[in-house]
């Protein structure tokens, strides 16, 4: 085991402490809910080298932190390449002196037997000390093979607002399932032409099946995905009125329109907001022809006023804005959606 | 109300489709195929009218655009049921046979039964196409959620239909900024808004769902004509289970019809070059217009192809009628739109000069093998699209009928079969290398690397590729019981 970036010193501890398997959770099974209002942390982060399926990790910290692994398939000591969709996180580790966990790496699709490099990430509230006693990837790789590749076979589609671009697909033992697919599809192929007279070649109808075959073992997966989203989807909407990680934006959406179909004046939404540019846009595009802008510009004109996964800056009574150096103007709140989402009306006497 | 409004709209632009098709096919059609066509044809129709509402400056309202259906509705079923020798009677002809299977006892036609095997995959492969289609429909009824359909494509029909005019912003403040979009598929949400006298998310989708779906539906009609039904199945499943096209039924972005669009032009170009049918080449031109008019690459990956074609069956062709049924309305077509950008002095590209910044980067190419063969985009398709070309060349070699690379709709000698599908392998080979050229050897590169684009894009030659090697197959499996035909 080799710690590299690591500045936190290491303290010896004269007492064994009882390891406990925490339960992690895959990045991409997140990615597919609302962002939560993530208060500031402290990060860092190093590489840990073994081979292994388990990181065994001691620790003191007098906070409770989160521990991240990822999985890098590329770069150096400055700079790795990883996917966040497989990185695994344990949130919520408890504070104590000498406390161990065992983090199962297998969990995460990226986990392969020849996976030598981890990068580890500790975050705390500013301020927490944190000690790292000791790190160990350790296990027998061999024996954890089959266990990672059903798990790895049973992560889905993260299924994002991405995913029309681009579709990750499934990954076991770090490799995607379509390679080991379409390697045996093409091994087969080439085994039975070698195996077969020109008479056969020439009904080539077993070809047909063996492509049926091999579409239908990956469409098997993705369709149980296909269906497994639907119903989410459609359930999250009908129950909720929700969609995907969009979180509350339908119902800020549906309160804006139903305060704006008996708002006397000319209406303009502010959106204020720390997530990415799509939020805003959804806003914009539910609403039009209202005008939506961004907080960040001058909200002189503006009406109405969305927080979004943020909290904003002042309150009701002495006046709230996007952002510090912005004029402050008094609100009333119409809706509070939690996880930093709210809608306002400005006051419109603070109309120029 | 609204949903009678709605169906009132679907009818009209299939009844005004189908019109058109039997028009421009003079007989060649048969009742369902005709039917098939109508409403991808009665969207282009649709789109047209919007460009010509667009460039006289009339407004897009319900008067303006359902009083232009009308007089084109009255214009082609005068047409068709006043000018002799028009469809109207001539549909019900029997459908010209496939040439060289004319000697075949009719039930050999349909027969490719093949083992028990094949059709309970085959079946087990239409249930999961059967979900691709649900998770399209199931997502209709959700909210416009992608970025693109936000910013671009169902937003900028949004601001047209609140502006009666076509948007043409370019700064992004009302939220579309790029104009350079044709607008085959806004004008169809706009059309079906107007019909119900509001914007509606859920109709906005139905509409584009209804195109992809209508689109597929009347190219499988089509190959009826040249390959059996099951193999029908089969080229319908194998297309429609390529998982980032299932993904994108549900409100995906305009790749898909484009693609359909591509696909109805490949199999009509099929039935024209079979049957020496030029009414059929003219509605493989439209098609390839349509598809111009749905995304810009309609250029690159329809017109360009589709005009080497032409040049190549000029070798047993006379040029006149490839000329007039073939190229020249198609590059009419797809040129309209670009023109008025021009006019309009807008570029032609969203992306800059970035199109034609021309450099090999070979950062990418290891990218695109791995998003090709190592990605969910496309599962095991790609593999399975090798697997069978080589398979068949195989056959082909070995069966000494004629080899693969030869030009089989040139018709070599006397007695040996076509093999038309061979236009739309080659059409999907050429999709094929100038999509690579277009990520690898342009500033495109940053599209294949942020994986923006690439995938989305290679499903297109993908589902030619298919179509093709599968259409290839039912021609040499004609070779074995046919022996009139050798």
């Amino acid at each position: 085991m080799r710690l590299s970036s690591l500045p936190l010193a290491f303290l010896v501890v004269f007492f064994p402490a009882i390891a406990f398997a925490s339960a992690s959770v895959l990045v991409s099974d997140e990615m597919r809910n609302f962002p939560h209002l993530a208060e500031e942390q402290g990060m860092q982060a190093f590489i840990a080298e073994g081979k292994g399926p388990m990181l065994h990790m001691r620790y003191s910290s007098d906070k409770p932190l989160t521990l991240e692994v990822a999985f890098p398939f590329r770069g150096n000591e400055e700079r790795v390449s990883y996917n966040p969709l497989h990185v695994l996180t344990i949130k919520e580790l408890r504070a104590g002196e000498g406390e161990e966990i065992e983090l199962d790496l297998t969990d995460s699709p990226a986990w392969s037997p020849l996976q030598e490099r981890f990068l580890v990430r500790v975050l705390g509230p500013n301020g927490a000390t944190v000690k790292i006693h000791d790190i160990d990837i350790e296990g027998s790789s061999v024996a954890a093979i089959f266990p990672a590749l059903w798990k790895g076979l049973s992560v889905g589609e993260a299924m994002l607002l991405s995913n029309i671009n681009y579709l990750w697909g499934y990954r076991a033992l770090g490799v995607n399932v379509s390679v080991y697919l379409g390697i045996l599809f093409i091994l087969s192929i080439a085994l039975l032409l070698v195996r077969s007279t020109k008479s056969q070649i020439s009904n080539i109808k077993w070809l047909l099946s063996l492509s049926l075959l091999f579409l239908l073992l990956y469409n098997l997966r993705f369709s149980s995905d296909l269906l497994a989203i639907s119903a989410a989807d459609l359930s999250g909407w009908r129950e909720n009125h929700e969609y995907r990680q969009l979180g509350p934006t339908h119902k800020i959406i549906d309160r804006l329109r139903e305060e704006l179909r008996t708002f006397k004046g000319i209406p303009e939404v502010a959106v204020c907001l720390s997530l990415d540019d799509i939020y805003f846009k959804q806003i914009r595009y539910h609403l039009y022809p209202i005008p939506v802008v961004r907080a960040e510009d001058p909200l002189e004109h503006a009406t109405h006023f969305v927080l979004l996964g943020t909290e904003g800056i002042g309150d009701t009574e002495n006046g709230i804005a996007c952002e510090e150096g912005q004029k402050l103007r008094p609100a009333t709140l119409l809706e509070d959606f939690g996880e930093g989402s709210a809608v306002y009306r400005f006051d419109t006497s603070s109309l120029p | 109300m609204m949903i009678l409004l709605f169906i009132g709209a679907v009818f009209l632009l299939i009844v005004e489709g189908r019109f058109l098709a039997l028009f421009m096919t003079q007989g060649a059609l048969q009742k369902a195929e005709g039917w098939a066509l109508g409403f991808p044809l009665g969207t282009a129709v649709n789109a047209l009218l919007f460009y010509f509402f667009t460039i006289s400056g009339a407004p897009l309202t319900a008067l303006t655009v359902f009083g232009g259906h009308v007089v084109m509705l009255i214009v082609l079923g005068v047409f068709n049921h006043v000018i002799p020798g028009s469809p109207a009677t001539a549909s019900i002809r029997p459908r010209p046979t496939p040439a060289g299977l004319e000697l075949l006892p009719p039930p050999l036609l349909l027969r490719r039964a093949g083992s028990m095997t094949y059709r309970v995959l085959l079946i087990l492969l239409a249930i999961a196409t059967a979900i691709s289609l649900l998770y399209g429909i199931v997502h209709t009824f959700l909210p416009t959620f992608y970025y693109d359909s936000v910013s671009q494509w169902t937003m900028r029909a949004k601001i047209s239909f609140f502006d009666q005019h076509i948007a043409f912003d370019v700064d992004e403040l009302r939220g579309m900024s790029k104009p350079q979009y044709p607008i085959l598929l806004h004008s169809l949400q706009i059309f079906f808004a107007l019909a119900i006298n509001n914007w509606s998310d859920l109709v906005a989708n139905s509409a584009i769902l209804i195109l992809n779906l209508t689109s597929f539906l009347a190219m499988s009609v089509l190959l009826l004509r040249n390959i059996s039904k099951q193999l029908v199945l089969l080229v319908l499943s194998t297309i429609l289970t390529i998982p980032i096209l299932a993904y994108h039924l549900g409100q995906g972005y305009g790749d898909l019809s484009l693609l359909a669009y591509l696909l109805l032009a490949a199999v009509a170009l099929v039935s024209s070059e079979e049957g020496k049918n030029t009414r059929m080449l003219l509605l493989a031109s439209v098609m390839v217009g349509a598809a111009s008019f749905v995304k810009q690459e309609g250029l690159v990956f329809g017109l360009a192809p589709f005009t080497v074609l032409l040049l190549l069956l000029l070798q047993k062709n006379s040029w006149k009628p490839l000329l007039m049924f073939g190229f020249l309305p198609a590059m009419l077509l797809s040129l309209l739109w670009p023109i008025l950008l021009l006019s309009k002095g807008l570029p032609l590209s969203p992306h800059g000069g970035g199109d034609l910044a021309i450099a090999f980067h070979s950062e990418g190419v290891s990218e695109a093998f791995r998003v090709l063969f190592a990605s969910g985009s496309f599962g095991v398709h790609w593999y399975i699209v090798i697997g069978l070309l080589v398979s068949v060349s195989l056959k082909l070699f070995y069966s000494s009928r004629s080899a693969l690379l030869a030009p089989a709709f040139a018709e070599a000698s006397a007695g040996r079969r076509r093999k038309p599908f061979i236009l739309i392998l080659l059409w999907g080979v050429m999709i094929l290398i100038s999509a690579l050229a277009i990520f690898l050897a342009t500033a495109n590169v940053q599209y294949l690397l942020n994986g923006q684009t690439f995938s989305r894009t290679m499903m297109i030659p993908l589902a030619l590729l298919l179509l093709g090697t599968l259409g290839l197959y039912a021609y040499t499996d004609d070779h074995e019981k046919t022996p009139q035909a050798s």
